[in-house]
């Protein structure tokens, strides 16, 4: 940082800025922009600076210490509109907020759709780079189907989700298709803008700019648009309003950059808000902060999901830049996967995981390059038709331009497998529907339902399609819903109140920063033995951290402008996911899916439930820990051998104990046996 | 890792970056009709911005622009 005065921001205006001379591509160094103590420079176009180029601090943000050369913050104007009202509300921007406002709006419905950034690029779903559908004509049938599902994940999938997802994938993966998201265009290793997979010698800019009319982010907005759709972008729902009644009528909004309170009175909500993460090191999936699952605990709602972790990857010599690894992928097509079951391959594959023997063992320095993902190799998780000569079966696969692989976990710490956490609906729910009439949830992080099981076991791009699939089944129920319920009116006192509390962080004159808490928060939950591979002590001993963490700042968190606001309001909901990530993780005492107990590392039978936390009636004790029973079908049959009901052996013990061994060695995989071997070295 | 700037003199106000940042790292100064680099340590390098400025005014470094850690703020 350049030498300033605090409280005054400093060399404002183009004239003092650094002209870089590299070209068109990323900037690779720091140095020629931003260099300490460049003197500032009188701006001619801002008649508040004086002659030392210093500006009064009377009409620009000063609690952030500018960029060097950038002109200050401006302060943003108030919407002129702070009350709404609609039939459905809809919470969230990405493909399941995005299906559930198109359906309530195709059955005639007032929709508005908040967005904490701007539909389209905000949350988890600017990021795929795959969709997966079933196809009854070409894929194996549901039978097998079923029991691929109970063995890939752990005989812990939702099944009933799961015959949902037969039945409708192929018409959501047509919607999809038909609104532009689904497209074709040639891949960046066949075009000029390729050199060597690199995002600082590739043009991709150049690449994106020759096919920017492809871009499949700016889809959601047409859509929206084209259907009538209301949206209020750079919003965030602070608190949903119950009537006396306990019916959902509505929320109270925070138009953040203006520091802005909107009330919003709706008939019906939808919360698709997606997952949570503490600090996106990797996978820039930073503007989800589990706002839903705080949301849902505040109201009394059951928790579900949480200890299964996020398996996401970076690299070890560029962690938190997600373009290294990803760069092609975000901006080349959406590639089309799925029907990968056989009967012949029941599973997706045996031995212990890599993310899970990378961190046991030691990271593998011999990897530690940018070792190229070569994409030509195969198109991966192309379906069997396909792979069987159908080519006329569009889902030939990942065929993503060659980019360095990413090899280490931890690129979204804090984050939980795609589509089991959230809010829990029940077993028998197949649209979204708390027990709070009106409210619904939807999508990856928010609606909690086991669809891939605790490790995300259905074949790769299927999130995609599934939140979609699932936010449009919401939207149809919540307009269902609105048809039947009298205008909807929100508490004034209720209203106010929330008000108060969105607005609250600006008053508190002696407190915590949110970036500092937020970052105390990432120190405690990034290492491995929180995430990885956890044990009842250092889980018990992370507990008393966040306690201790939570105590200290909770409702202490200064806000002095309005991206503090935000970041406020979403380091409170960071603490709390944290805090039932690792209560969750001390009552799980098994190894299942993406939850590794080093101290119970098998999978256990009498551990076949979902572990649901709900808000105490007394604020200062525990979470209430809850179990929910799995059906029969999803369970699969208790009297097989172990090694039958759970073909993975997914962790080291798992795999040393269960797996087929050929004279005396085991007999898959290569890592895995690398594990192995360390680990009875041990 | 962060966005940089590359060319604030390139910087038409169209305004892309400030709406499209997910973060809220990116503001639009209407005044000046320039972007701004208001919250950098939230960057989180996934080149939205950089990729949809019509200009090439951003850029990304390699350099990390993050958060120092301490007792307590």
């Amino acid at each position: 940082m350049g030498a300033m005065a605090a409280g005054v921001a400093v060399g404002s205006g183009a004239s003092a800025q650094a002209k870089e001379s590299s070209s068109d591509g990323a900037a690779s160094a720091a140095s020629s922009v931003g260099d300490a103590g460049r003197a500032a420079t009188a701006d001619p176009d801002n008649p508040t600076a004086d002659p030392n180029g210093y500006v009064p601090d009377c009409t620009t943000d000063v609690t952030y210490i500018p960029q060097c050369g950038e002109y200050p913050t401006p302060k943003e104007e108030a919407p002129d509109q702070t009350e709404y009202s609609c039939d459905v509300l809809v919470v969230g921007g990405g493909l399941a907020g995005l299906n559930a406002a198109f359906a309530a709006a195709q059955d005639g419905k007032s929709v508005i759709l908040l967005d904490k950034s701007t539909p389209g690029y905000s949350g988890l779903s600017a990021w795929p780079s795959c969709t997966a559908y079933y196809d009854p004509d070409r894929d194996a049938d549901r039978e097998t189907w079923d029991k691929s599902m109970r063995l890939s994940c752990f005989n812990f999938a939702n099944l009933n989700w799961e015959d949902v997802w037969c039945d409708e994938s192929l018409a959501t993966y047509n919607r999809l298709k038909e609104w532009g998201w689904v497209e074709e265009h040639p891949r960046g290793v066949d075009t000029e803008y390729y050199v060597d997979g690199n995002m600082f010698h590739d043009d991709l800019r150049g690449y994106f700019t020759a096919y920017a009319d492809h871009d499949r982010h700016k889809v959601f907005m047409k859509v929206l648009n084209d259907n009538g759709v209301t949206v209020l972008d750079h919003t965030m729902l602070i608190d949903i309003v119950q009537n006396t009644d306990g019916a959902c009528v509505g929320g109270v909004a925070l138009a953040y950059r203006s520091s802005t309170v909107l009330s919003i009175t709706a008939k019906a909500v939808i919360l698709c808000t997606g997952n949570g993460v503490i600090k996106p090191m990797g996978y820039p999936v930073g503007a989800d902060t589990f706002d839903g699952i705080w949301i849902g605990y505040q109201h009394g709602l059951p928790i579900t999901g949480v200890e299964f972790e996020d398996f996401h990857m970076t690299t070890s010599y560029a962690p938190s830049n997600a373009l290294m690894h990803n760069s092609w992928q975000y901006v080349e097509q959406i590639w089309r996967t799925g029907g990968t079951v056989t009967l012949e391959k029941l599973i997706k594959r045996a031995g212990v995981q890599e993310r899970t023997s990378s961190y046991v063992d030691g990271f593998d320095y011999s990897k530690n390059d940018n070792t190229l993902m070569d994409g030509k190799e195969e198109g991966t998780s192309c379906s069997a038709a396909y792979a069987a000569g159908d080519t006329s079966d569009p889902r030939s696969g990942k065929w993503t331009s060659p980019n360095p692989k990413g090899h280490v976990y931890g690129a979204a710490v804090g984050m939980n497998v795609h589509t089991a956490s959230g809010i829990w609906c029940g077993i028998d729910d197949t649209v979204g529907q708390t027990s709070i009439p009106g409210l619904y949830v939807a999508g990856d992080g928010t609606n909690g339902c086991y669809v891939g099981g605790p490790n995300y076991g259905c074949q790769r791009g299927s999130t995609s399609n599934f939140v979609s699939l699932q936010g449009y089944r919401a939207g149809q129920a919540a307009s269902s819903y609105a048809d039947g319920v009298a205008e909807a009116q929100m508490p004034s006192d209720v209203v106010s109140q929330i008000g108060e509390y969105a607005l609250a962080p600006l008053s508190v004159t002696r407190g915590y920063s949110p970036s500092w808490a937020r970052e105390a928060l990432h120190a405690i939950m990034a290492p491995g033995w929180m995430t990885i591979a956890k044990s009842e002590d250092v889980l018990n001993a992370g507990l008393a951290q966040v306690l201790a963490l939570k105590d200290l700042v909770h409702g202490k968190l200064v806000a002095q402008n309005g991206h503090d606001l935000r970041l406020a309001h979403e380091v409170e909901h960071q603490i709390l996911a944290m805090e039932l990530k690792l209560r969750a993780g001390l009552e799980r005492k098994e190894s299942r899916g993406f939850h590794y107990r080093t101290d119970y590392p098998f999978c256990d039978d009498n551990y076949l439930f979902y572990i649901i936390q709900t808000k105490p009636e007394r604020e200062d004790d525990a979470p209430v820990i809850g179990h929910v029973s799995l059906p029969d079908r999803w369970v699969g049959d208790l009297s097989e051998p172990h090694e039958v009901r759970y073909p993975l052996f997914d962790t080291p013990e798992e795999y040393a104990t269960y797996a087929p061994k050929e004279d005396g060695k085991p007999s898959s995989a290569s890592d895995a046996s690398k594990t192995v071997d360390a680990v009875s070295s041990k | 890792m962060s966005v940089i700037r590359k060319d604030l003199e390139a910087c038409i106000g169209c305004g892309n970056c400030a709406k499209i940042c997910p973060m809220d790292v990116m503001r639009l100064d209407v005044e000046h009709g320039k972007s701004v680099i208001a919250y950098v340590s939230q960057c989180m390098t996934c080149g939205q911005c950089w990729l949809n400025c019509p200009t090439g005014s951003i850029a990304i470094q390699s350099e990390t622009a993050t958060f120092g850690l301490n007792a307590g703020r």
